[in-house]
């Protein structure tokens, strides 16, 4: 009674998840895109400062390792992280162009260039107010302005709670409006999707009154805040009054998701019914988050930095336990396993994709830097299946039950008529009775003997409709409707009389039971024959196979 | 018709003009705070035949508006627009000026700087390498030396609606206000596109075409969204004014061509009220002929506009929205969540066609109504999708209380048919027995014979009456029953059916196989949990309990 759904989806829900494996075939970002004909930049050294009190004199002094990778990845660190680049201007004009490192959450990043025989310094960053920012932008954008032919030395230092990434480039004013409009594009679809999915599942959720959609609009508010605040849409609309709560808005709602998406997961998947071993892991991962945001933000409110890679390896956790649990209440036959499967597979693989990225064990560059978004979208939408599928059953059931009842109704008909006529029979009897009764004397012996004769013989084919109604769900309720379906133009009776035929009734008792003569059975039988359009088959072996 | 109230509110506008002391004001550019739009501080003049230049039209005499943001509706000709800036600051003041509205086709800024004419240009059907910056609205960049001022003339033309909402922005108002707007077009473009696909995958695993009717018009308010937004304008086409000046118009009507369509399934209007489906096909068809003519009219050179369009959508908002009543009115369960959601969005489409054409000011709720009505709808149809799953949920459940019933009306009678089997066996032991008595001991064996078959006649007659009715008596019955007294259980229930149907004590406990007595103890707990207080009342409540 199952209702499946079609093997199409399984084909594109197959490709999808082969979408992350694309991630490991993408370019990599590069550190600088810069038209190399007018500016280019020369050489790159990295250099960690775990006192975090190095100035920029004692920093120029030090030597830089040289860096291999593309992107400088230093993943979470409390250190302070130093970036040296050379820039030279190959023109002989000055160019003003913009130094954009591309991260969006980087609790700060200052640059360093000489101006004069001093250094001047700028800063940008998460954690800094609008207002002390030079260009206002959805990442950290400075100045540069280099002479014609002269070569520039900047040093960036970093200081984040989040993994440090530098993505170095150059760009002018019109290519930051076109990034920045880009990234208000993908911000705006993103807050569109899945908030009008949110509020469209808490509608349906409160109006057919089922708890799972509540507890699923809540898990999708929590990854909306998550993306959304990872994207730095807080800090971009909320400048001046998100610079002081940023650390713990992050840790906060990074908690919150996981905890809520566990919620979500553990009722979805009825774990405690279908897994319990994965039950309990879902709600110690749950724990350890909640504990983690908790313990950090109480950390920084004492003055003291730490990195968020705890919950960094939190959300991994999460999201690998979330697929195990996944397959294991699949295996234990969990229904909506199969949706949750196909829904949420993709997504957890994105954010895996993406946690694994930040904490530095796989490379960034577009791919996994964006895949969670689309993860996400496709997500709500392959849940749109698990509604459906409830639909579909219910549909299914409804139908079978009305079929059901139709049956029912006509096995309830029949044996009605059939206590009809043991009543009339017994009408007969006593008339039959009465009439020996008032005989006289010596004709009754031989009277009640063919009485006697002729009520055992009633009794026998009781008997066999005592049996018929005894087995009347087995009997009744398909083998009409398949008769029916295979051969169309049966009539009524004759339905009935296979009916007779299939309990094995001779030709004889099914004549008593229909009040005609043997004959008369005869030529119906020939007719059904011939209906059933049978040549050396018989219509019994035919009939009882069915 | 149209000019006579363009005329009237420009007559209006004069006689508002004198009561507005500010009207004339010059704006300050050298002022931190610069209060938007400036309509107020403009005149106006219209020059119908186009043709007029820069030199010819500074002569003449413009009007005042008294509209903050001034709103020209439809027309074929050119709306010069005039107002002076003034920098009251001892410093180079570099601005931008932004019209807000995407999809004004050309506009075009004059001005003299150093005695010298300058001309700037911007709009939808303007090339981007001729425009200050790529950007969604339309921009002028304008740079006022140390106390210095200048008066601007600002010609706008178009086939499209006209609302000139004018902005002097400095940088960051600008970059500011583009975000928003990207973001606006961002959250729009996702939540219907979302809306749409969810129920096209909807649509495909119920096998409902209602749902990929519901997609396709969710499609057709996103694409006349996002051309009304400026999205083709500003993102897809920028270089492009031919396929701007098709897709726009196309666009729009895609949201009246599949909007319809899915009105007409919706609440099968046809069936309702054939009028109502002619009306709609009328509207598509008008539809397109207001996209097609003025786009040729165009190629051909001559000056159109795309009014008969905006009427077009205000026409087929009514009558959509007129079609949900009459369903309703007849009786059709869709149409009520259809009627909620529509209503809305609905108000959003026929406000904003007043707005287009003139009727209403532009403000940011006017401008915007119709994008929150639009997500609103997509909420409310929700609740429709929810009521099918309800209404078949329910329908389930009542066929599974049905089928119980059923189940056990028909044991009851099978049960029925082996206890008068039995009795029948006993009759042939009896018969034997009399057939092997003593010739006169027989007459009055048979006697008591027939005496015992009479009585188990009359038993039999009441239950076939009663098994006569069971379609009838039994489902209601029992639910009535259990509704009035709970706490009774299936063998009680039972008894009181054989109760109902008149059987004394001694037929029920040959019925259920039980002691006359166990009835007995039976039909006192039934009346003490019915709460009465003799076994004639018992009798009469279940009596009156009719099905």
């Amino acid at each position: 009674m199952k209702y499946r759904s079609g093997h199409a989806f399984v084909h594109i829900f197959v490709l999808l998840i082969l979408l992350p494996v694309c991630s490991f075939c993408q370019k990599k970002e590069h550190v600088s895109e810069v038209d190399p004909s007018t500016l280019e930049i020369r050489q790159i050294g990295i250099y960690k400062d775990p006192s975090r009190t190095a100035t920029i004199d004692e920093i120029h002094k030090t030597n830089f390792q040289p860096s291999e990778t593309g992107v400088l990845d230093f993943g979470f660190t409390n250190d302070a992280c130093w970036l040296a680049l050379e820039v030279v201007n190959t023109t002989n004009a000055v160019q003003n162009r913009l130094l954009k490192v591309g991260k969006l959450l980087v609790d700060s990043v200052q640059l360093f260039f000489k101006q004069g025989d001093h250094w001047r310094s700028v800063m940008t960053g998460v954690n800094i107010p609008n207002s002390q920012k030079l260009i206002k932008g959805r990442s950290s954008y400075f100045p540069i302005e280099i002479e014609g032919q002269d070569t520039a030395t900047l040093y960036l230092r970093a200081v984040s709670t989040y993994g440090i990434q530098f993505s170095i480039s150059i760009l002018d004013e019109q290519e930051l409006q076109s990034r920045d409009t880009n990234e208000s594009l993908i911000q705006g679809f993103y807050l569109g999707a899945l908030l009008i999915i949110t509020l469209y599942n808490l509608f349906l959720g409160f109006s057919i009154k089922d708890n799972v959609y509540f507890h699923y609009a809540m898990a999708n508010l929590a990854a909306i805040m998550l993306a959304l605040s990872v994207r730095g849409f807080f800090s971009y609309y909320f400048p001046d009054d998100y610079a002081g709560w940023t650390p713990h808005l992050i840790t906060g709602v990074t908690a919150l998701y996981i905890a809520l998406s566990s919620n979500f997961n553990i009722r979805i998947l009825n774990l405690r019914k279908y897994s319990r071993h994965a039950y309990y892991m879902m709600l110690l991962v749950a724990a350890i988050s909640l504990l983690l945001a908790v313990g950090l933000s109480v950390v920084r409110l004492f003055g003291y930095t730490i990195h968020n890679l705890s919950l960094a390896h939190a959300n991994i956790l999460f999201t690998i336990t979330a697929i195990y649990a996944g397959i294991m209440a699949y295996r234990n036959g969990s229904h909506y396993a199969k949706y949750y499967l196909m829904g949420w597979t993709l997504l957890l693989l994105s954010v895996l994709l993406y946690t694994l990225m930040i904490v530095g064990y796989i490379e960034r560059n577009y791919f996994t830097a964006n895949f969670y978004l689309i993860g996400s979208v496709l997500e709500v939408l392959l849940l749109s299946f698990a509604l459906a599928d409830r639909y579909n059953y219910l549909q299914t059931e409804s139908n079978t039950l009305r079929r059901n009842l139709r049956n029912k109704e006509g096995d309830l008909a029949m044996v009605i008529s059939d206590n009809k006529m043991r009543y009339q029979f017994r009408k007969i009897i006593l008339e039959k009775v009465e009439e020996i009764n008032n005989s006289e004397t010596e004709n009754i012996k031989s009277q009640l003997n063919s009485f006697v004769t002729d009520l055992k013989l009633q009794l026998e084919t009781e008997e066999k409709f005592n049996y018929i109604e005894g087995n009347i769900e087995k009997i009744n309720t398909q083998f009409e409707s398949k008769l029916k379906a295979k051969y169309p133009d049966l009539s009524s009776s004759e339905i009935e009389i296979c009916h007779y035929i299939r309990l094995n009734l001779s030709t004889k008792e099914i004549a008593r039971l229909r009040g005609t003569s043997v004959g008369a059975i005869k030529v119906m039988r020939h007719r059904i024959k011939k209906k059933l359009s049978l040549t050396d088959q018989t219509i019994d072996t035919l009939i009882r196979e069915l | 018709m149209k000019r006579e109230i363009v005329i009237l509110v420009f007559g209006l506008g004069i006689f508002f003009n004198s009561l507005c002391s500010y009207s004339q004001e010059i704006i300050d550019v050298g002022e931190e705070v610069i209060e938007n739009p400036i309509g107020q501080r403009t005149t106006h003049f219209y020059d119908s035949s186009r043709g007029m230049g820069y030199q010819e039209i500074k002569g003449k005499t413009f009007i005042a508006l008294d509209a903050r943001v001034p709103n020209f509706g439809y027309n074929t000709g050119a709306d010069w627009l005039k107002f002076t800036l003034f920098n009251s600051s001892e410093q180079v003041v570099e601005k931008i000026l932004r019209i807000d509205k995407p999809i004004i086709d050309s506009l075009e800024l004059y001005y003299e700087s150093n005695g010298v004419m300058k001309r700037q240009i911007t709009g939808a059907m303007v090339l981007k390498s001729q425009k200050y910056e790529h950007s969604k609205s339309n921009y002028f960049q304008i740079a006022l030396s140390a106390r210095d001022t200048i008066t601007y003339f600002l010609r706008v033309t178009g086939m499209h609606s006209k609302q000139v909402s004018i902005h002097v922005n400095n940088d960051y108002e600008y970059s500011t206000y583009e975000q928003g707007v990207t973001l606006t077009i961002g959250f729009y473009f996702g939540a219907l596109l979302i809306i749409t696909l969810y129920n096209l995958f909807l649509g495909l695993t119920v096998k409902d075409p209602l749902y990929l009717f519901y997609a396709l018009s969710n499609l057709g308010a996103l694409l006349a969204t996002l051309a009304l937004k400026g999205f083709f304008t500003g993102y897809i086409f920028p270089n492009n004014p031919e396929a701007i000046l098709i897709v726009v118009p196309v666009c729009i009507i895609s949201f009246t061509l599949f909007s319809s369509c899915f009105c007409i399934r919706m609440v099968s209007i046809r069936k309702y009220s054939a009028l109502t489906y002619y009306l709609f096909i009328g509207v598509i068809v008008f539809g397109v002929i207001a996209v097609v003519y003025p786009y040729s009219m165009t190629q051909m050179g001559f000056h159109s506009t795309y009014m008969p369009l905006s009427i077009g959508t205000f026409v087929f908002t009514i009558i959509a929205w007129v079609s949900g009543v009459i369903a309703v009115r007849n009786g059709n369960k869709n149409a009520k969540y259809y009627l909620a959601g529509w209503t809305i969005g609905l108000i959003g489409a026929l406000q904003y066609a007043l707005l287009l054409n003139g009727f209403l000011p532009l403000n940011f709720f006017t401008e915007n109504l119709y994008l929150i009505g639009s997500v609103i709808e997509v909420l409310t149809l929700s609740f429709g999708l929810a009521g099918r799953y309800n209404a078949i949920q329910l329908e389930r459940n009542e066929l599974k209380r049905n089928l119980r019933h059923r189940e056990g009306d028909l044991e009851m009678v099978i049960s029925d048919n082996r206890y008068r089997h039995q009795f029948k066996k006993n009759m042939l032991e009896k018969v034997q027995e009399i057939n092997h008595a003593s010739m006169e001991r027989m007459p009055s064996k048979l006697n008591s014979f027939v005496t015992s078959l009479k009585m188990q006649l009359e038993t039999e007659d009441k239950l076939n009456y009663f098994q006569d009715k069971i379609e009838r008596i039994n489902a209601e019955f029992e639910a009535k029953l259990k509704e009035r007294c709970p706490e009774l259980t299936p063998g009680e229930i039972e008894i009181c059916y054989l109760i109902k149907v008149n059987l004394s004590n001694k037929e029920i406990a040959g019925l259920r196989k039980t002691s006359e007595g166990a009835i007995k103890v039976a039909r006192h707990r039934i009346k003490k949990k019915m709460n009465v207080s003799s076994l004639e009342e018992v009798e009469i409540t279940l009596q009156n309990t009719e099905a």
